[in-house]
């Protein structure tokens, strides 16, 4: 099981030319992801610069923040081939495993296929957008005034299609029979013509090509029309989200990626209500996505982990912290989870950690001869906490749909993850101490006490990240520089830290980026895919249905708290965490802010502890089943006989352990709040 | 009774912005008194449907029915935008730029740059600039020359024109990050808000200096409509809706600058967070201005639209004897 979607079915070896142009297509997707992927360190490398300029130059650019939004953008969209290529894509896979090995490739063909029909109607979507920009130059109407506007939308048209066409050629190794890849081969080369004819017709004005294609594709007329002739606009809203919810359920369900299934439900929604142009709802939104300056943290935080992780800091760290084992009874576990909480200082996105500490420290729990569960349990519990002690990309994402200040959701989320990693280190001593078999000490195993040595270049290596963790995290809370800033100073300094490990290689270096460049690639297509359909429901009404709703219902704001959370758990159980940050934030935020003075807070910090709430609630998210990330990560590195379904019942008392840091927190926000105010 | 029609329009403002809650809470309400309960409109925040420089293409397509939009935004599509959305340092007193759109001819050349880049889909109701905006600074700026060396936050290209050649460093920061641009002293003013906005966004609790009434910016406005919406509207809706927005747009600045005034008074008498509202004399403005006419005729050479711009621009400013 996997949370990839990796096919079930084989795929089928083509020859000749037709079989010689799709590994072109793949050489180029893999060529032209790994070679944009390069970006994510000229990016550092520019933050890093104008952070100098500014402090010791004083004079500051007026290029480095738009040179870094585009370079970034180009990245983003130009993945999409490799991460299409690789199957990389996040999907549920959990139910398709159920089914029958015929339905499974009836439903790999009907998901690339949806696929297909989605990614290319975004792509000419864009090509108008695009063209429009080349012809006039479009610029970014700041001081610097570059062509960013121009570069960007035409970047997007091309993502899209790299990743449309890479669709094509999973479908035509996925079918058996000639006459269906003929098809789909008549199918794909007719969308290319269209979309030439289009570029011809923008430039030169209408065409024998043009009319052609029209002609063809005058057949599918009435599903532009369809929305009209039902007229769907006396519909009322609160059906329609049904449908919506049901479509977005279902598609899910086949295991398509998540980016895919909101993208086609919004141009889905999109073409019902505004026919063909609405398309625009879209390319549009997605487009305004790559202008969000804070998304660039991203990249930057994965970059700056994934550098830290390959200089074997997890090893050294997990024994510089072995003071904390001692001979106490459940020590190790208390070291786990210091090593832990140590590591999500470092990282900002859940997985990387957790592989970590399934590496180094399970094989020393399990050798110590500590209970199974409790090991499996707690390093998947223990190693969620990348998301709620920041850095964060979760907090990035939700403070861009709530619009809230990033640093000090960064800080609010402190103390909270302090606290459940104490809730972990207390249940698992009391455990220990009502069953001793469950954790012995080292005495009892080896018959004395062992302890590792460190040589004094390791302790410095790990002297030195803690300082790149503290400089990147003190300059965001001084105020010193902006979130993506530090990211950027934190890649670097995380450079010279491998470099003191003597890991600093070409090899090492290109494999995080690779390693970046797909992950933020995977991350970006799914925020796309979810901003559309945010958009279009507004302009449906939507959001303010839902608001309605929600501010109808007259009862303490405490249970509209409540009733939140419990959505947002429910939700967490089988849903990504980007989808549901952008289908209920956006409604979730402002009804939040319009009670605070029913519950007497100030509206500003409502949002911050209530995002605060939200990474809380996501921490159940990883490790709740069927749809517990945590777990199929920790099983990506556990021994064989270890069973998926063991690590989902070991992880569930750390979820009652986590219900109970979330009261917490909502019974006294100053938990959350006390450092933000304190800062202030 | 009649069916009410319901106007989808997205704005510049977050949710909780004064001017949203104002024109949403008092002046859409009177809208709908006014036509009887024929016409009224749904105002959705900045960015709620399509991203702030996408509005007109969705009104042109009619996505949106039409949007109440910053006009600056649109500067990258052509450089007239840049120049009736934001004349730097043009006007003397809070009711002339609505003046200049409404009645000397702002609001035919906004039509005309639409017309132009938007297939003839986007009509002009009218433009307004919302407040008499407050500089933002650290220290007395009591003259063109103490501009000098002076780090300002100023993203737009027009305005960091106009401050380059006052011999300021202009720096481009997004407005979320002002204020702790400014507590750390990486920039020691900012184009950011009027007065009162300043002070409620605490801008004024890290800059002691404010500059009231600014000579800097001025945001212009825009209400438009997609055509076809508004030909779909009855002459009388058509005739509410005009006169509608300049009272709306009127009332709105006048209520601001109320409040503008309340708080410096506050200010004034050493309750508030400033040390010092620094008052920028008419002679230094007169000078500021000088530098900035040289700057928006060279940025005018950038479009057609943008000289046709400037030009309307300067004989309407000449009637006040602002320029020469
Ligand atoms: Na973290
Ligand atoms: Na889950």
């Amino acid at each position: 099981m996997s949370m990839h979607d990796t096919p079930s079915a084989s795929t089928h070896h083509i020859g000749g030319p037709v079989g010689r142009i799709l590994v072109a297509i793949d050489h180029f997707s893999r060529f032209s992801g790994l070679a944009v992927g390069q970006f994510y360190l000229f990016c550092a490398a520019i933050t890093g610069y104008e952070v100098i300029a500014r402090y010791v130059f004083h004079s500051p650019t007026q290029w480095a923040f738009e040179m870094v939004m585009t370079l970034c953008a180009i990245t983003w969209l130009v993945s999409g081939g490799y991460v299409t290529l690789n199957k990389r894509h996040i999907a549920i896979t959990v139910l398709k495993q159920y089914t029958s090995q015929r339905l499974q490739w009836w439903l790999d063909l009907f998901v690339y296929c949806l696929g297909f029909v989605a990614l290319y109607m975004l792509t000419e979507s864009c090509l108008d957008a695009a063209m429009e920009a080349i012809i006039r130059v479009e610029r970014a109407g700041s001081a610097f005034d570059s062509p960013e506007p121009t570069i960007v939308k035409t970047i997007l048209c091309f993502g899209a299609f790299l990743y449309a066409t890479q669709l094509v050629v999973h479908i035509l190794r996925h079918l058996e029979s000639f006459w269906a890849r003929a098809a789909v081969g008549a199918i794909a080369v007719a969308c290319l013509i269209r979309l030439i004819g289009l570029i011809m017709q923008t430039a030169f004005g209408d065409n024998v090509v043009m009319t052609t294609v029209d002609a063809v594709f005058s057949v599918l007329q009435p599903i532009g029309s369809f929305g009209q002739s039902i007229n769907i606009r006396s519909i009322p809203i609160a059906d329609v989200t049904i449908v919506i919810v049901i479509a977005l359920f279902v598609l899910m369900a086949t295991g398509m990626s998540l980016g895919i299934v909101t993208m086609a439900v919004s141009l889905a929604v999109a073409l019902l209500y505004f026919g063909p142009k609405g398309l625009f709802l879209v390319s549009s939104n997605v487009y305004g996505l790559l202008e969000a300056y804070p998304l660039v943290a991203v990249p930057l935080f994965v970059l700056m982990s994934s550098i830290l992780e390959r200089s074997g800091l997890a090893k050294d760290l997990f024994d510089a912290m072995s003071i904390f084992a001692g001979n106490l009874r459940g020590g190790v576990a208390v070291q786990t989870t210091a090593v832990a909480v140590v590591l999500a200082a470092m990282t900002g996105i859940m997985g990387g950690e957790i592989v970590m500490l399934g590496l180094v420290a399970l094989p020393q729990m399990l050798r110590l001869g500590y209970n199974r569960k409790l090991a499996l349990g707690l390093i998947c519990a223990a190693g969620s906490l990348a998301t709620l002690i920041p850095p964060s990309i979760i907090m990035i994402v939700y403070g861009l749909a709530a619009k809230v200040a990033l640093g000090d959701l960064f800080l609010a989320g402190f103390l909270p993850g302090l606290l459940l990693a104490s809730l972990y280190v207390i249940y698992t001593l009391i455990l220990c101490h009502l069953r001793p078999d469950y954790a012995p000490v080292a005495s009892e195993v080896f018959g004395g006490e062992e302890k590792p040595k460190m040589s004094r270049d390791r302790l410095v290596a790990v002297f030195a990240a803690l300082s790149v963790i503290g400089g990147v995290m003190g300059s965001i809370y001084a105020g010193i520089a902006s979130v993506t800033e530090a990211a950027g100073v934190g890649v670097v300094g995380a450079l010279a830290v491998s470099a003191l490990r003597r890991k600093c290689t070409w090899d090492m270096i290109q494999g995080v980026v690779r390693q970046t460049m797909v992950t933020v690639g995977t991350i970006i297509w799914l925020v796309m895919g979810a901003v559309s359909l945010v958009g279009i429901y507004n302009i449906i009404g939507g959001a303010s249905f839902l608001k309605g709703v929600f501010t109808g219902l007259d009862v303490s704001p405490w249970l509209i708290i409540l009733l939140m959370m419990a959505i947002l758990v429910v939700l967490g159980t089988f849903m990504e965490w980007i989808a549901i940050v952008f289908i209920t934030v956006p409604i979730f935020a402002p009804v939040v802010v319009d009670l605070a003075p029913a519950m007497g807070m100030d509206p500003d910090y409502i949002a911050i502890w209530f995002g605060v709430l939200f990474v809380m609630n996501m921490q159940i998210y990883f490790l709740s089943p069927p749809f517990g990330p945590a777990c199929f990560w920790l099983k990506s590195v556990t021994p064989k006989d270890v069973t998926l379904q063991e690590i989902f019942g070991a992880v569930l008392p750390f979820i009652a352990l986590q219900i109970t840091g979330l009261i917490l927190v909502m019974v006294f926000p100053e938990i959350a709040l006390f450092l933000p105010t304190l800062l202030k | 009774q009649a069916q009410t029609k319901t106007l989808k329009l997205q704005a510049s403002q977050n949710a909780g912005d004064f001017t949203y809650k104002y024109l949403t809470e008092k002046w859409v309400p009177i809208l709908k008194t006014m036509t009887g309960g024929t016409l009224t409109l749904e105002i959705l925040p900045t960015k709620a449907v399509v991203p702030h420089k996408e509005t007109l293409k969705a009104v042109q397509t009619g996505i949106l029915d039409g949007d109440l939009n910053a006009i600056s935004y649109f500067a990258g599509i052509d450089p007239a935008y840049g120049m009736i959305g934001d004349l730097i340092a043009a006007f003397s007193h809070a009711d002339q730029p609505q003046m200049f759109c409404m009645n000397g001819g702002g609001k035919e050349i906004l039509q005309k740059i639409h017309d132009k880049h938007f297939g003839g889909k986007v009509h002009v109701i009218g433009c307004s600039n919302y407040t008499f905006e407050a500089l933002v600074a650290k220290k007395p700026i009591r003259s063109v020359d103490d501009l000098k060396g002076l780090k300002i936050r100023s993203p737009e290209g027009l305005a960091a024109e106009v401050f380059r050649r006052a011999g300021a460093v202009p720096v481009a920061i997004p407005f979320s990050e002002v204020y702790t641009s400014l507590e750390k002293g990486i920039v020691d003013a900012a184009d950011a808000s009027a007065y009162i906005n300043n002070h409620e966004t605490g801008l004024n609790k890290v800059a002691h200096y404010p500059v009231f009434p600014g000579f800097h910016s001025m945001a212009m406005l825009q209400f438009v409509l997609n055509v076809d919406v508004w030909k779909g509207l009855t002459d009388a809706q058509r005739a509410i809706l005009e006169t509608w927005y300049i009272a709306a747009y009127a009332d709105l600045r006048r209520h601001a600058d109320i409040q503008d005034r309340k708080q410096a008074e506050i200010d004034r008498a050493g309750k508030g967070d400033v040390k010092e509202i620094v008052d920028f004399p008419d002679s230094e403005r007169d000078k500021f201005r000088a530098l900035a006419v040289a700057a928006w005729a060279d940025y005018a050479k950038k479009s057609p639209l943008a000289q046709e711009t400037f030009d309307a621009q300067m004989k309407f400013l000449r009637t006040y004897g602002l320029v020469k």
